[in-house]
């Protein structure tokens, strides 16, 4: 019930969204998740063992495959671990982490910053 | 990390993820991301949230376009306070009634023969203290204003109270204490809970006094600014002095210091004990040579992440088996305490996790003093030591009058 699209995954003899090294991460986690169920703390270690040693673009990766697979607890916890890693962060590593470029109109950032003065304080140095 | 492929459905999943500070951040990041950060109803979230807001009213209570544009407004109108101690006192908002009529403030003087002072008189007619709603629930008792402390079975948490039962609570301890009708006293605050504290206001003076254990008996009180140093809760909250403190699943006002001077700290082995105390009015006892002053003390331990490391070798936890206290009063040393467990607990400390909480009280024959020691702890577990026993240090913190009494 977790995976509408793997039986069309498998179906499927050309499929470029979702490599093997990706699939072999993504797929247990149900299973894993079922076992250890009752004992939340011990797949919030689980998860950490496992994002530790996953670069940014790994982590595109591993988001297009679980929105691909309709995974949605793995998509929830993959965008939060986005979201811890930009925690307290100012705009220059946001903007480093996501790989953009800043697209605004001369004068426009200046005026945002100004809007959003108050989130500044207390920002990790980058 | 490419955005552009994830699809605005994931970005805006990352983004409800954050706090507000983090998505005003994202939104000076680039075009796509502020277009993100902006929908509404992230911020109508936040509103929700952290100000029990549903709808976009800003602090004046007219409305505003935006869920966003509602947040800066009151972030701004606040911004000279602790954000937490807003939205605290803002969710606390539904205890606190409209003020009352001029008429009414006439009428009350008249029943207590007294005159309020003008600023008592003006807070009045904004905010006419905070209803109760409960008289049996431990949840709603613990939302006053002026906060509170507990140790043992003694629970305060003290509430401003609306006129009418000011008025009320006046005339009924008047008559128990026997203070004459002309005394001029209104009772302004109290805890609604089974330990008594009741704060005074003499409207002649205008200074604020706060009853003793003898206060039934004796009507003896304390003035609550005994060096007559005007400082407020405002400027203790400034300096993080007082904190928000979670307990049974209730935030609530907690008056034990946060930070040194009156807070202090000490890492031993990767343990650290934070402590401080707090004077307890309602307990003093101004006849009694011995026990004059009553201090509630609150230890707070933990374990850093790294885990214990003893000598070069590491332990993933550690167990409280002793505590031995020196409490001083005066510099002269007043009792030396060397027992075990503390509060009859022995508590197990794991790496990283929620400082471990409890609270103590002390008797002290004089308004000055000081507490020191330290804990025994065995590492790994009391039924499993993996190690000889070693010492935690507790750090001396000062027990002394503050300058304003609550």
């Amino acid at each position: 019930m977790k995976f509408c699209t793997v039986k069309q995954y498998f179906d499927d003899e050309n499929n470029n969204n979702v490599t093997n090294g990706i699939a072999t991460t993504v797929i247990p986690l149900p299973n894993k998740h079922l076992k250890i169920k009752a004992n939340n703390k011990e797949m919030e270690q689980y998860e950490q063992e496992l994002l530790r040693n996953v670069m940014p673009q790994e982590l595109t990766k591993l988001i297009l495959a679980a929105n691909y697979l309709n995974f949605k607890e793995a998509l929830d916890f993959f965008c939060r671990t986005v979201a811890n890693a930009i925690q307290n962060k100012s705009v220059d590593y946001v903007r480093k982490f996501f790989g953009l470029e800043s697209d605004f109109e001369p004068g426009e950032e200046e005026k945002l910053c100004k809007e959003f003065a108050w989130s500044f304080e207390g920002v990790d140095e980058d | 990390m490419d955005l552009e492929a994830m699809g605005d459905l994931v970005l805006h999943t990352i983004l409800s993820n954050l706090t507000p500070k983090d998505t005003a951040i994202a939104a000076c990041v680039s075009n796509k991301l502020k277009s993100s950060a902006s929908a509404d109803i992230l911020w109508s979230k936040f509103c929700s949230q952290e100000l029990d807001l549903n709808e976009p009213i800003d602090p004046l209570g007219n409305p505003t376009p935006s869920f966003k544009a509602c947040y800066q407004a009151w972030l701004e109108a606040f911004s000279m306070y602790p954000w937490p101690l807003v939205m605290r006192v803002k969710r606390s908002e539904a205890t606190l009634c409209k003020g009352v009529s001029e008429v009414e403030i006439q009428k009350s003087e008249r029943i207590l023969k007294l005159k309020l002072p003008l600023p008592t008189r003006i807070l009045y007619r904004f905010c006419d203290g905070q209803e109760f709603k409960s008289p049996g629930g431990a949840g709603g008792s613990l939302l006053g204003l002026i906060g509170g402390y507990s140790f043992y079975t003694h629970l305060v948490n003290v509430f401003l109270l609306p006129l009418n039962v000011a008025v009320l609570k006046t005339k009924e301890i008047i008559r128990q204490i026997g203070l004459s009708s002309r005394s001029q006293y209104i009772v302004v605050a109290a805890s609604y809970t089974e330990s008594e504290k009741v704060f005074f206001l003499n409207c002649i003076t205008g200074q604020l006094h706060v009853g003793t254990v003898n206060l039934a008996t004796e009507g003896e009180m304390i003035p609550c600014v005994p060096n007559v140093l005007i400082s407020s809760v405002h400027d203790s909250n400034e300096n993080g002095m007082i904190k928000l403190r979670e307990e049974r699943g209730t935030r609530s006002i907690s008056l034990f210091p946060e930070e040194p001077p009156f807070c202090s700290t000490a890492i031993t082995n990767r343990v650290k004990v934070r402590a401080s105390a707090v004077f307890v009015p309602e307990i003093a006892d101004l006849e009694d040579e011995r026990r004059k002053y009553t201090f509630s003390y609150s230890i707070r331990m933990s374990l850093l992440s790294e885990g214990c490391v003893i000598n070069g070798i590491p332990y993933s936890s550690c167990q409280l088996q002793r505590r031995h206290w020196i409490i001083c009063a005066n510099d002269r040393v007043e009792s030396d305490v060397n027992d075990e467990a503390v509060i009859g607990q022995y508590p197990l400390l794991l790496p990283g996790e929620k400082e471990f909480v409890y609270e103590s009280y002390t008797p002290l024959p004089t308004s000055l003093g000081s507490v020191e020691g330290f804990f025994t702890f065995v590492p790994c577990r009391l039924a499993d030591p993996k190690g000889a026993p070693f010492e935690v240090e507790v750090a001396r913190f000062p027990l002394q009058l503050p300058d304003y009494i609550f």
